[in-house]
C-alpha cells in the first residue's frame, strides 16, 4: 500500500510471497520498479538454492548431477561463505547439519541483504526489507527522520514484542523455535539445541547476522552467550526457555 | 487517513478469517446439530455504544469455508480503540466456544501491534501462511 509519511515523502509497502515466506518491502514510492527487480532476484535465489525443489542447482549438486563449476557462480560464493561461518562457529553452523546439503541458514539473509542492495543501487536512499523475520535496513528511517525501530517478537506470546532495536544501515536476524518446529539442530549431537527459545543478532550485514543467529541457536544457551560476546561488529540478544533474557555488551535494545 | 483505516479493517477481517479457519476441526463439523446449518452465521453480539469522539468503520465481509466473518473497528483520534466482531461462523457449539475465546485474543493483539511503533519485526522464520498472523503483516497493511 501507499502511505504519506506526513513529511512530504510518499512511502510504499509491498509484501511478496517468495522463498517459502513473505518478504516485506518498505521503500520510497519512486522505488516501485526496483522492488520488481529485487523480487525477480529473490525468485531466482529460490529456484537456485531451494532444498525443496529437486531441480534446484543445490539439490542437483548434492546428488552429483551437477558439479560446482556447472552451478551458477553464486553457489560457490555461498558455499565458501558458509565454510567461513562454520570455521568461525566451531562447526555449529553447518551446511550439512541434517545430512543433505542445505545452505539455507546463510542463503536467506544473504538474499535479503542483496535485495536491499539492489534497491540502493537503483537510487533508494532509505528502505527496509524483511524476509520472514530477518530484516535489513538501509539509510535513515523516513518515519522517525533518524533511526529505524525493529521489534523483536516474543516467542512465548504471539503478537507481542520483547525488545526494540534501533539503528541506521543495520540488520536484525532471529533464529528460534518457530511455527516450523525445531528446524535447527545441533550438528554435533544431531538433536535440537537446548536452553534457548530464540537468539537475535544485530550488525551491518544480514547474511552474517542470519548465519550467526543460526549458529548461536544451535549452540544452546551457555555456549551461545559466550560465543556471541566475542563476535566483531555484531551483538546478540537471547531468550532462554525459562523466559529470561540476556544480551551481549554491544547490544543496544530497549 | 480513511484509506489507511479501511486497510486495517480488511486486515483484521483477514486475520479473523484465518483464525476461525484454524479453530475448526473435523470433529467439530460432524458434531453439528440443531437448527443451524454449518456455514450459517449469526450476529456475534451488539457492539457497545460509541463514546464521544469515536467512530466505527465496518470491514468487508471475509468469506471463509465455514461462513462469513466481518469485524468493525472503533477509531478515536486516528487510533484504533476497539474492535467488534459483527459476524462470525456459528455452525456448531464448538464454533461459538472457540470463537468467543479466539476473537478477543486477536483484538488485544491488534491494539498492541499498533502501539509498538516499530518499522518491522524480527522473529523466528514464519512461513507464508504464518505471515498472515504476524505483526509484520499488520505493519505492511498500515497499522
Amino acid at each position: 500500500m501507499v502511505r504519506d509519511t506526513g513529511i512530504g515523502r510518499v512511502r510504499l509497502r509491498r509484501a511478496v510471497p517468495v522463498m517459502g515466506t513473505v518478504v516485506s518491502f518498505d521503500v520510497p514510492g519512486s522505488a516501485d520498479g526496483a522492488v520488481d527487480e529485487a523480487v525477480r532476484w529473490l525468485h531466482w535465489v529460490d529456484r537456485t538454492f531451494s532444498t525443496y525443489r529437486a531441480d534446484s542447482a543445490v539439490c542437483r549438486l548434492d546428488t552429483g548431477e551437477l558439479t560446482l563449476a556447472e552451478c551458477p557462480p553464486e553457489v560457490a560464493f555461498v558455499l565458501a561463505s558458509c565454510e567461513a561461518v562454520a570455521a568461525a562457529s566451531d562447526g555449529y553452523f553447518s551446511v550439512r547439519a541434517a545430512g543433505a546439503l542445505d545452505p539455507s541458514g546463510y542463503v536467506k539473509g544473504w538474499a535479503i541483504e542483496r535485495a536491499a542492495q539492489l534497491l540502493t543501487d537503483a537510487g533508494s536512499a532509505s528502505h527496509c526489507v524483511n524476509g520472514g523475520g530477518d530484516v535489513q535496513c538501509a539509510g535513515e528511517c523516513p518515519r522517525t527522520g533518524g533511526l529505524w525501530r525493529i521489534g523483536i517478537s516474543d516467542p512465548l506470546r504471539r503478537g507481542k514484542l520483547v525488545s526494540v532495536v534501533s539503528g541506521t544501515d543495520f540488520a536484525v536476524a532471529t533464529s528460534g523455535v518457530a511455527e516450523r518446529g525445531a528446524h535447527i539442530i545441533d550438528p554435533c549431537t544431531g538433536l535440537p539445541p537446548v536452553g534457548l527459545l530464540s537468539v537475535t543478532i544485530t550488525g551491518p550485514s544480514l547474511a552474517l547476522a542470519d548465519a550467526y543467529a543460526t549458529a548461536a541457536f544451535a549452540m544452546g544457551d551457555a555456549r551461545a552467550r559466550k560465543w556471541t560476546e566475542g563476535l566483531d561488529g555484531y551483538a546478540a540478544f537471547g531468550i532462554t526457555d525459562h523466559g529470561s533474557t540476556w544480551r551481549t555488551s554491544g547490544f543496544r535494545g530497549t | 487517513m480513511r484509506r489507511v483505516i479501511l486497510t486495517i479493517v480488511g486486515t483484521i477481517a483477514g486475520l479473523a478469517a484465518l483464525l476461525s479457519f484454524k479453530s475448526h476441526e473435523p470433529s467439530a463439523v460432524t458434531s453439528a446439530g440443531g437448527a443451524t446449518e454449518p456455514g450459517a452465521t449469526q450476529a456475534a453480539g451488539t457492539p457497545k455504544p460509541l463514546a464521544t469522539g469515536e467512530h466505527a468503520i465496518d470491514g468487508n465481509v471475509a468469506d471463509t469455508i465455514y461462513g462469513p466473518v466481518q469485524v468493525q473497528v472503533v477509531v478515536k483520534n486516528a487510533k484504533i480503540v476497539g474492535v467488534n466482531v459483527l459476524e462470525q461462523p456459528s455452525g456448531t457449539s464448538r464454533d461459538l466456544q472457540i470463537g468467543q475465546f479466539a476473537f478477543p485474543q486477536l483484538i488485544s493483539e491488534t491494539i498492541s501491534a499498533q502501539s509498538a511503533n516499530v518499522d518491522a519485526v524480527s522473529g523466528a522464520s514464519y512461513t507464508s501462511a504464518g505471515y498472515i498472523k504476524s505483526l509484520q503483516s499488520a505493519l505492511d497493511n498500515g497499522a
